[in-house]
Formats: C-alpha cells, structure tokens, sequence
C-alpha cells in the first residue's frame, strides 16, 4: 500500500472513532421484540407495532407512558413493560420499531 | 335611619333577584357550552378516526423507495507459491447504487424490488469492446439506458383454515442470505443460506408455516425455478428461412431449472437453526474427453447442495450488554454433483460423483469504541470439491465461502460519524486456495492442488436511508 492510501485508510478508521453517537436503533427494537415479546405477545412485531398509529405511540412515549399503552396492546408482557430493563435499556429501541411500523407508517415489514 | 335602612334592603333584594337570574343565565349558557364541547369533543374523535384512515390509507397508497449507495476501495493481492508468480490492484473504486422499492396495495399482498448499478470508477462501460467509453459517461450519452433489475416479486399471503401460507413470483431476494449479511454489515439476511446460495434467481415459491405443529419459528419455502433458458434465438436473432424464435435449440445445451427446500427449523429470536437442500438440473460439466470449446458448458448430469446453519443473536440471557450484543455463528455445508453417463462433473470418471463439504464460523463482538459498532471475526473451510453457488458473494477476489482451502476474515463494522444512515465498514480477507479456485459456474473445470493466496482489503461507506 503506497502512503495516500494508508492516509486514507488512517482517515478513515479516525472517523469511524468519532463514531460515539447513541442512536435508537428499529432493526435493535425488532430483535428485542423477537427475543422477549413475539412468543409472549402470539404475533408478530409488525402486527404489534401496528396497533396505534404513529402519532399514538409518540403520545405515549411523550407521557411516559409507552410502557402502558404497550401492555394494553400485549397484556401477558406485563413484566417485561414494568422491568427496570425495559425502562433503561431497551424501550428506547423498542419505541424506534413501532413507530417505524404504525399502522400509518407506510413501512413495509419483510416477509 | 329605618328608612335608609329600608331603602338599602330594596336595593339588595332587587340586587340578588337579579344575580340570581344572571347567574340562572349563566347556568344554562355553561350547560350549553358543555353541550357544544361534548359535541366538538365527539366530532374531533370521529375527524381523527378518519383521518388514522386516510393516513394510514395514505400511507400504503404509493410505492416507498429506498436507497443504499455505497463507495467502496479495495487493495488486492495475488500470489501463486508455486511459480512465485504474484498480482495487485492498489486502488480498486466502485460504486453501488441499490434503489429499493416496496408496495402493499392491501393485508396480506406486497412488492419488493431492487434495481442495481454496480460500477468501477474509470471502468470501461460495456467491457474492452467501447474504446474510451467510460461507465461515468454511460448517463450524460445515448447510448444505452441499463438498470438492472437485482430484485422483483411479490409475496401473497393468507391462511388455508388455520394454515398459514404465502406464495410468491419473480426475482428472489437470494444474495447476501443468512449469515453472509453481516460481512457485508446488512441488518437483514436475504432468503436462502449463505453457504450455498448467493446468487440471483428467477423463482417460483410456496412458504408453508410450521410454528403451530412444531418447534417456535419454524417453516418450509418450496422453491422453483430457472438459471438457463437454454439455447434459444429472439425474432432477431439466426437468420434462417424458417425462424423459429425463442424455440429451444435442441442441438446446443438444455434448460437448467432447480429446485430449493428451505426454511428455519427453529427461531425464537436468539437461537435459530436453517437448513437448505438444493437440487440442480442438467448443471453444467463436459462431455468426456479432451475439453475443446464446443464439449464444455453442457448439461451434465445434477447438482445437490445442502447446508445446516445456526446463529445465536446474543449470549445468554441479559448477563451483560456485551454478550446481549454478541453474534456466534457456524455452519455446516455439502455438494455433490453427479455426471450422466458420456459426461464429467469436476473432473469426476464417466458418469461419476464428486462430493465436497465446508464449514464457516463467525463471531461479531462489540466494538467498544463506537456505539453500534461491531468486529466480526470468520473463518471458512472447503475440501476439494465443494462447489456452492455463492457468485454473487461481494468479494473482489472472487468468493471466500467457495474456497477450496481456508479462508480468514475480520472486519469492523460501524456507522459513520455515529450517523446510522452511513454505515461502513473495514475489512481483511485472506484465502489460501489449496486446489483451483472455484470463483463462477465451471462444473466441467477438474480442481487440481494449487498454492494461491489472494487478499483483499475493503473499505466503505453508504448512504442508506
């Protein structure tokens, strides 16, 4: 490898370093939903996250209540909505795949 | 002073009689307000139902695009050890522009497509055949208008009783499937296994749903489908007295078609086992004898691929978030191709059999460094004659889950600057090919021990969104 290409590889690795925004992540929230809910809840995330509507989920969250409004929509995952876990950790992933997959999203899961 | 007094008590009871009827007014125009409010309340909610339905109609009433451009460079290394006889490209450019499309008109009906340019910065457009004709000019002249179609079909789904099933027509998302999704930092696999299938097909599918008999997750996709027309001449085509087009020319090769089970045999999120069995038809060998240019590329007998895959997505049960965001993988693969009689299959005896296996494993860890990054880390092991279908496998120096040898991977995927729509990606591929490489369809190429080793250093980002 000649030098302008190792400055550029260098460039490129430096970059990704600064690569340390926290994102909520939707295909994080799908697998989350995969592992802990699918099972539980008997269908599907997309048939989970199309309950409400994009506007209804933002509402719950913006009240800190996307936990209930979750639990009305999957009541046998009480648990996991009113664990710490899913306050601290993975609601926020959670919240990201719903509202990608409302029923007014327009969003087209995979098959 | 009794009558001051007397005077004061009018004035107040005349007061009181009126407040009393003011405040009777006001009873009833408060009464009627709530009236109206209770109205309004219940025609806002009735106006933000049918508005939900119009967006939501709205929302599916259109095709939704997609994108994911991506720019790649790619350091490659050749060396023969044999001959000592050694290749290298410095600076290999490319750029990819998938664009993506998705529709679903109504429940239960979808379209998906892809279309695809896939150029190299300074490459000639249509090979060495267009003089100093560039790809980068291929869009500002009349010359041609190319957009090739990577993926196009539609999926129906709906239930037979209780049974669950889905069928679907047309170009399959068949490329980067299970397991090779994440070398090529993919959030999604595509449909077949990795490990013997990484290529675009034409297909016909049935999807039967077997979660409710047997284990979580599981199901079965019957898949159908054609690699080669045959030999066949369009209405421009041969110049004869008596055209004949599209008709197959029975003097030159047959139709290839195959036919595919596949499926997950368990998934419950974290642990999910697939399997694949493919069988190919008149898969392509030679007659038997010295190859010239006309007994090659023939249909010469069947092909049967077969691969057992198994990922875990996260270690344990939230023990830690670095394990929660651990992948392990492996997987365990076969080939065996079988000649006809007059024919050969990789160098097998007259209507022979050649078997070869593989197998690949894989670790993605988090990087530590960045919030969603990951290192992945693969290793891959073939026999002489394993023979995939992974040519469409995005790696320059030709397949490495093909590899006839070993193969050693690493990787780093991470989204730059933290911004998830530009994820990137590092890479370090090293193959040592044991015996010929097996890089495209050549069934009717014998592998013979060899001592290549071929590396390839690939970086990239993408635009998707």
């Amino acid at each position: 490898m000649n030098t302008y290409k190792k400055v550029a590889l260098a460039t490129i690795i430096g970059l990704g370093l600064m690569a340390t925004t926290a994102n909520a992540d939707a295909a994080k929230g799908k697998r989350i939903y995969q592992k802990k809910l699918k099972s539980v809840c008997g269908y599907t995330g997309a048939v989970f996250a199309a309950k409400h509507t994009q506007d209804e989920w933002a509402e719950a969250k913006e009240n800190g209540e996307l936990g209930k409004a979750m639990e009305e929509v999957c009541p046998a995952g009480k648990d996991f909505f009113e664990s710490s876990k899913f306050k601290k950790k993975f609601s926020t992933h959670l919240y990201d795949f719903v509202h990608d997959f409302a029923s007014d999203s327009g969003n087209i899961p995979n098959c | 002073m009794n009558k001051i007094m007397l005077s004061l008590a009018v004035i107040s009871g005349l007061s009181l009689s009126a407040f009393s009827d003011e405040i009777s007014d006001m009873k009833v125009q408060i009464d009627n307000l709530t009236k109206k409010i209770e109205k309004l309340e219940k025609k806002q909610k009735r106006t933000q139902k049918t508005l939900n339905k119009v967006r939501t109609h709205d929302a599916y009433d259109n095709i939704k695009f997609g994108l994911d451009f991506r720019n790649a460079v790619d350091v490659l290394d050749y060396k023969n050890n044999k001959t000592g006889e050694t290749a290298k490209n410095d600076s290999l450019l490319s750029s990819r522009l998938y664009l993506t499309m998705k529709s679903s008109p109504m429940d239960g009906l979808t379209f998906s497509g892809k279309l695809a340019i896939y150029s190299l910065w300074g490459a000639h457009l249509y090979h060495d055949e267009d003089g100093a004709f560039k790809s980068w000019a291929g869009s500002s002249k009349a010359s041609d208008t190319v957009m090739r179609v990577k993926e196009a079909y539609f999926v129906y789904t709906t239930a037979i009783g209780e049974q669950p099933i889905s069928m679907s027509i047309g170009r399959r998302p068949s490329t980067n499937g299970f397991l090779a999704n994440y070398r090529e930092n993919e959030k999604d696999a595509g449909s077949p296994l990795a490990h013997i299938t990484n290529m675009e097909v034409d297909a016909a599918m049935v999807k039967l749903d077997w979660s409710r008999f047997l284990l979580e997750g599981s199901y079965t996709k019957f898949v159908y489908g054609r690699a080669h027309a045959g030999a066949i001449d369009n209405v421009y085509g041969a110049d004869k007295d008596y055209p004949t087009p599209y008709a197959n020319d029975e003097t030159h090769d047959d139709i290839v078609d195959f036919a595919i089970l596949l499926g997950d045999a368990y998934n419950n999120g974290q642990h999910q086992v697939m399997y694949e069995w493919a069988h190919i038809f008149n898969t392509k060998g030679k007659k038997v004898g010295p190859t010239t240019s006309t007994n090659k590329a023939l249909a010469a007998g069947t092909a049967d691929l077969y691969a057992l895959s198994y990922k875990m997505d996260g270690v344990g049960d939230e023990i830690s978030d670095f394990l929660d965001d651990t992948v392990l993988f492996a997987s365990v693969a076969g080939t065996y191709y079988n000649a006809k009689d007059g024919y050969t299959l990789l160098g097998s005896k007259d209507g022979g059999s050649k078997h070869g296996y593989s197998y690949w494993v894989g670790a993605l860890i988090p990087d530590m460094i960045t919030e969603d990054g990951k290192f992945g880390f693969e290793f891959n092991h073939g026999s002489q004659y394993w023979t995939p279908m992974t040519w469409a496998e995005d790696t320059a120096i030709g397949s490495k889950i093909a590899v006839r040898g070993d193969a050693y991977e690493a990787y780093w995927n991470f989204n730059l600057f933290g911004i998830k729509y530009l994820p990137g990606q590092i890479r370090y591929t090293y193959v040592q090919h044991d015996y010929t490489p097996s890089n495209h369809c050549m069934g009717w190429v014998a592998p013979e021990k060899v001592d290549i080793t071929s590396q390839d250093i690939r970086a990239f980002v993408s635009y998707r969104y």
